[in-house]
């Protein structure tokens, strides 16, 4: 295949279509999840009342010192502070759900980086990055699927000029390759600096980290920085995995093992460390590499489904255009799809 | 082809950003953080290259209306023990201390570098011609005033957190915080059931608590 038809296809296939609808998915569930798990304490930790752990003034302070921006800033009601944090909530809760297509995506990534604005003290690598890679979803058609669409999208999309209109797919891909880019920039700073780092050169990082009482699952994490094995190939394999990422994203052989090595590593940081939401988020951008796995794994969910069905009299079988094959690698593709 | 370039150059900026110290890097400061803040600022360097290995938290005491000052309170150890408890969302209210520890010296990494160089040459020093020391580098303004938003940020929140422990009812009139620094025994000493953990304080000042709002 020759460069200009290869960026041709590349430019014409939606690539990871599905794992970008579960980024969003689960990114929208992470930010929810931080309006809640906080929801309690919310006057404490964020309102401009006099209780407030951090005063009003001195956060807008630190706002104009950083030349940033939010909407908490925006005054000391307590009738304004309640209002966007409930909205918050909503869209954080829309987005989860994939209701309201992209402009409630918009609307959730100016109300959540309001709100972490307001208590930067909270941040973590997880919520860095959510940052980050809601503009670049924006971008993407991450409202294909679990979503709920009101047609209303289409109807615009619609009534656009042809010229615009195909702009969607690239659009679309170069969102998904900035969001890969930033996942490769991400594992390899991380890991090049732990190659910096003398305990995990030692091979001991891990025995240290998980003492720390902070990040520390009593009962548990005792049976793991107490054997000498897992901590020196937990330390290693950590720093090589992080190190080695970007090759694994790129062969399209090793691609759905590296994403799920990936997922597993966080799902153990998540249990171990208490850092359900920094692993969930980074889970949330590995999905992209996921497409095609994904894809296989609902199709064979659906023909599991549609037997036990079949095996009730009565029900009726139906084939969706979504049954259709997804993929994450746009040069494999034999037969060109329509873009959506 | 547009969308691509504009993505090449981000992504270089954002990965220039991310590269140890270097001359270039310090030349440069000025534009690659005037493109990337406030809105695409990143920091990955995760738990490297020295993690984080020691217990640390504050406890405070607090002088009520009478003049009276109370025993100590643990502030952090409490929202620990809620954080280990959670292991689904757990509330991040104990980072606002862990948070403040770090503001405390904060400093950045060429100022580190240059005395951590000192440091050194210091103790090089010291064996050949002993007494004669270089002058250490003094804290600049923006480590100073880190340090002095550090200390009213843990103060505050050790308050907040201490609110109800004068006998009369009202509100504590000034507060202490106590830092400490349990370093536990390290890897060479895992099996030595007889290791100690070493333990550091550090006082800070006492606040007054109309100064804190």
């Amino acid at each position: 295949m020759s460069i200009m038809k290869k960026i041709d296809s590349a430019a014409s296939r939606p690539v990871a279509a599905l794992g970008v609808s579960g980024t969003r998915a689960l990114l929208g569930f992470v930010g929810l999840m931080y309006y809640l798990s906080h929801y309690g304490d919310r006057s404490y930790l964020f309102g401009p009342g006099a209780d407030s752990v951090l005063p009003h003034h001195l956060f807008l302070d630190q706002i104009r010192e950083k030349g940033s921006f939010s909407l908490y800033a925006w005054s000391t009601s307590e009738v304004w502070f309640e209002a966007v944090f409930h909205l918050g909530v909503l869209a954080a809760l829309a987005v989860t759900v994939g209701v309201g297509g992209r402009a409630v995506l918009a609307v959730h990534g100016i109300l959540i980086w309001s709100l972490y604005e307001r208590q930067s003290a909270f941040l973590d690598g997880g919520d860095n990055l959510a940052q980050l890679v809601i503009p670049m979803l924006l971008l993407t058609n991450c409202y294909q699927n679990f979503s709920f669409s009101s047609g209303v999208a289409d109807r615009v999309i619609g009534r656009l000029p042809e010229s615009v209109r195909s702009l969607g797919v690239p659009l679309h891909n170069l969102g998904v390759v900035a969001i890969a880019v930033q996942m490769c920039l991400v594992y390899v700073v991380s890991g090049l600096y732990k190659v910096q780092g003398d305990v995990w050169q030692d091979g001991t990082a891990l025995f240290y980290i998980m003492r720390v009482p902070e990040f520390e699952l009593p009962g548990v994490s005792n049976l793991v920085y107490n054997n000498d094995v897992l901590v020196f190939l937990g330390t290693y394999s950590t720093t090589l995995f992080l190190v080695y990422f970007p090759m694994g994203i790129l062969v399209p052989a090793l691609r759905p093992w590296t994403a799920a090595a990936s997922i597993a590593f966080h799902v153990s940081i998540g249990v171990f460390m208490g850092l359900t939401a920094f692993a969930l988020t980074m889970i949330a951008c590995d999905l992209i590499f996921l497409s095609s796995a994904l894809s296989r794994a609902r199709r064979m969910a659906r023909t599991i489904g549609k037997r036990r069905t079949r095996e009730q009299p009565g029900s009726i079988p139906t084939v969706t255009d979504q049954d259709a094959p997804e993929s994450d690698t746009p040069d494999r593709v034999p037969v060109p799809q329509a873009a959506r | 082809m547009a969308g691509a370039a504009l993505l090449g150059a981000h992504f270089s900026i954002a990965a220039f950003s991310q590269a140890p110290l270097s001359p270039a890097k310090i030349q440069l400061h000025g534009v690659i953080s005037g493109y990337l803040e406030p809105y695409f600022t990143q920091n990955w360097s995760l738990f490297a290259p020295d993690p984080t290995k020691d217990d640390q938290g504050i406890v405070a005491r607090a002088k009520c209306a009478d003049g009276a000052v109370t025993d100590y309170y643990d502030v952090t150890g409490p929202l620990i023990k809620e954080t280990q408890e959670d292991r689904f969302f757990p509330s991040r209210t104990v980072r606002l201390v862990s948070n403040g520890l770090n503001q405390l010296n904060d400093s950045d990494d060429l100022l580190w570098r240059l005395r951590q160089k000192q440091k050194e040459e210091n103790s090089e020093d010291s064996e050949v011609k002993d007494g004669k020391r270089k002058g250490e580098i003094p804290l600049t303004p923006y480590e100073k005033s880190q340090h002095k938003d550090a200390e009213r940020s843990l103060s505050r929140f050790a308050l907040t957190q201490i609110r109800n422990v004068c006998p009369d009812g009202t509100g504590p009139t000034a507060v202490q915080a106590r830092m400490y620094i349990k370093k536990l025994p390290p890897w060479s000493q895992r099996n030595n059931s007889k290791a100690k953990s070493t333990l550091d304080i550090y006082d800070l000042p006492w606040k007054k608590a109309v100064e804190l709002q």
